[in-house]
């Protein structure tokens, strides 16, 4: 039985080194011989045992004996184990390939084919950045009026709501691979900030303002600041010099601002947003699903297109 | 006595090893010592030429090496003249030459013991398949030892040859050629001896056992790989037609015929492996000059006390007889519980002691008592009695585990 466990692993190790490669003939030759119910000849089972054993006897002479006794046993533990694991790395391949994540969507855990979680990290709410993921079975948006958020018209049916933070660097990550997806497949996008960083908060009264005061010229608006670095981002000075570069009128805009009736606004803005249970930006609800945390541009694909699973 | 210390100074991989090395396979292949290495590089550094074909200096020294060599063998068999030495390639090229020359027919019957290495045992088989011949099979006693009654019944009818193993690679029995060979000779059957086990072992006199023909390789003596002798009667040898013709055998040849060399040329077609002979000569004249009877009382007591050894655990079971003195340096033995194939490996891997394990191509009488395969220990001369302590601490601490 062990010879159907080695044969895997010597493979593997024969593409990298020739003396592996006798090995695993052999241990192939065992194993088609037990499959057609023949006694194995090679002695691949003896010869591994002998080493095992041999090894052992010296430091531990009981674990030795006890391995000698079981090792059929031993063996098919060894080899259900070792197939149970290999599923399961197909398994995580899959779902990394499919999710961004070898436990699957949005989930915690170490992947090894993410071992820096790169592929959950966001941007706490009122957190610094931070990685990993968490639960996000109660994420929904039936509780936040969407139209109150610019809509990007799309082609299709798809859907996506963008909640992002101009100072969040995932966010940042992650919206130029919206864009290309807005560009092939033409989905309706609704473009959500949420003031995940303190230095970005006071860009709700403006980004209120730019979306009130100047429709058409919102998604311009939204595009640099994406694409301004962090500094800027929190910088007053620099945002007002964007819209005035934008040619949206700065006076009306500062009435805005200093109206009593826009901190009310967009603080209620906030709370709807909360409802929606996000923990974190960027967070994308593709056709009304929750993707959280910077994704390759795949799988928002095949989200997006519903392609997966 | 021998003085195995200064001995194993001749033998480099004992003299220069790092780990201590207990080599138990020496009826499978011995050590070579440092002369028997020497005299193969002499002949490709000082005289790598033909011998008998050309006539300039380098091949007269081949020639006249080869022909010291024959000699050397010739001494080391006591055999009446040189001519009656034949240089083969191993023991199984001895026998197989002997089986296609003897011009068996259907009918005839060729005699073996039960315990035929499979180089005495296919020969004969193949020749039953071909041409019908008969193989009759003598059994041993419960201790695997020759039995001279079963040998008297079975030398009847139309017995043409009777070829036997001297001693036994299975289990170091050494059976008693001499009157089995009178026996033989009695209902006119020519007499083949296998000696691959008994000729590193034991003083070879052919003339005193009288054999028609006696075949060993040199391997297992510490000569070369690749080398063997076939000894035969002269006459005899001079009524067989070769195995094998062509380079070397014949006189003259025109178109249509040919006329070939006496013996011993006719039987040694081609170039022959002169490093190889001269080598033979060397490990020869080694083990003359130490003494046969010598190396055969030096391994008689190492194998009593392996014996003493091995029977003191209580599942091993020594196959052939209890005596270490019938057994040679041979201790063959099974385990109860244990695989004989993993036993080896683990006396390697442990305590750096090689043995065999397997059938030891003795597999008709593996088959015949339905026993997977022993683990064989073999001694020579140059082993010592702290070897058979390491390896029987070895096997204690292995079989404590299997």
């Amino acid at each position: 039985m062990f010879c159907f466990a080695s044969l895997l692993v010597l493979a593997i190790l024969s593409i990298f080194s020739a003396r592996y490669r006798e090995p695993t003939k052999q241990a192939l030759d065992c194993v088609f011989r037990r499959v057609t119910l023949r006694p194995c000849t090679t002695g691949f089972d003896v010869k591994v045992k002998s080493v095992i054993l041999s090894k052992l006897m010296l430091r531990w002479p009981s674990v030795a004996r006890f391995i000698n006794k079981r090792f059929e046993l031993l063996s098919w533990i060894f080899v259900i184990t070792f197939f149970v694991s290999l599923a399961w790395s197909v398994r995580g391949g899959y779902l990394f390939w499919s999710t961004g994540n070898c436990n699957g969507l949005n989930q915690g855990g170490f992947c090894a084919f993410d071992p820096t979680g790169k592929n959950n990290a966001v941007s706490g709410m009122g957190l610094e950045c931070r990685t990993g993921g968490a639960p996000t079975g109660d994420l929904t948006l039936s509780g936040l009026d969407l139209n109150q958020f610019p809509l990007m018209e799309g082609k299709t049916d798809k859907q996506l709501v963008f909640i992002g933070c101009y100072a969040c660097k995932y966010t940042k990550q992650t919206y130029p691979l919206i864009k290309q997806l807005i560009a092939s497949y033409h989905p309706s996008v609704r473009f959500v900030f949420y003031s995940t960083h303190p230095e970005a908060d006071y860009l709700m009264a403006y980004d209120y303002a730019v979306q009130t005061l100047a429709p058409t010229k919102y998604f311009d608006w939204m595009d640099a600041l994406y694409l301004e670095s962090h500094d800027s981002v929190a910088s007053e000075s620099a945002t007002i010099q964007l819209i005035k570069d934008l040619g949206i009128d700065m006076e009306a805009v500062h009435k805005i601002i200093v109206d009593p009736a826009t901190k009310a606004m967009t603080q209620k803005r906030k709370y709807a947003i909360d409802t929606t249970g996000i923990y974190g930006t960027p967070t994308i609800f593709m056709n009304g699903v929750p993707v959280v945390g910077p994704k390759p541009y795949r799988v928002y694909r095949q989200m997006l297109n519903q392609t997966w699973f | 006595m021998i003085d195995v210390q200064r001995i194993r100074q001749d033998f480099p991989l004992l003299r220069d090893q790092q780990k201590p090395l207990v080599y138990f396979d020496n009826a499978c292949m011995s050590m070579r010592p440092s002369e028997v290495i020497s005299a193969i590089r002499t002949y490709y550094e000082t005289m790598p030429a033909c011998a008998g074909r050309s006539n300039h200096h380098l091949a007269v020294l081949v020639s006249q090496a080869v022909d010291e060599s024959r000699v050397a063998v010739k001494n080391f068999v006591h055999a009446k003249k040189k001519e009656e030495i034949i240089f083969t390639r191993n023991t199984s090229e001895g026998l197989n030459l002997l089986a296609r020359s003897l011009h068996l027919k259907h009918g005839d019957v060729v005699v073996v013991s039960d315990k035929e290495h499979n180089s005495n045992l296919v020969p004969w088989l193949y020749l039953h398949t071909t041409l019908g011949i008969e193989v009759r099979i003598v059994p041993s006693t419960t201790t695997n030892e020759a039995d001279l009654s079963n040998w008297e019944r079975a030398l009847t009818g139309n017995v043409k040859a009777v070829s036997l193993v001297y001693t036994s690679n299975l289990d170091g029995v050494t059976n008693p050629v001499k009157e089995i060979t009178k026996m033989a000779h009695k209902i006119r059957a020519v007499v083949i001896v296998d000696a691959a086990q008994a000729a590193p072992h034991q003083v070879i006199d052919v003339q005193d056992l009288d054999v028609d023909f006696l075949v060993f390789s040199a391997h297992k003596l510490c000569g070369p790989s690749g080398m063997g002798v076939l000894y035969g009667k002269y006459a005899l040898l001079d009524a067989l037609e070769p195995f094998m013709v062509g380079g070397d055998t014949v006189e003259r040849t025109s178109y249509t015929s040919y006329t070939l060399l006496p013996v011993p040329e006719r039987f040694e077609a081609g170039l022959q492996d002169y490093a190889g002979i001269m080598g033979t000569k060397a490990a020869v004249d080694y083990l003359s000059r130490i003494g046969l009877s010598h190396i055969h009382d030096h391994e008689v007591s190492l194998n009593m006390l392996l014996t003493k050894g091995l029977s003191e655990m209580s599942r091993v079971h020594i196959i052939g007889p209890q005596e270490a003195a019938k057994r040679s340096g041979i201790a063959s033995f099974t385990v109860d519980g244990a695989d004989h194939h993993q036993i080896a490996l683990m006396l390697d891997k442990v305590g750096n002691v090689c043995v065999r394990s397997g059938q030891h191509c003795v597999h008709s009488w593996f088959t015949d008592r339905k026993i997977a395969g022993s683990v064989r220990a073999s001694l020579y001369f140059y082993n010592t009695t702290e070897e058979v302590s390491i390896f029987l601490d070895t096997l204690r601490k292995v079989l404590a585990v299997l």
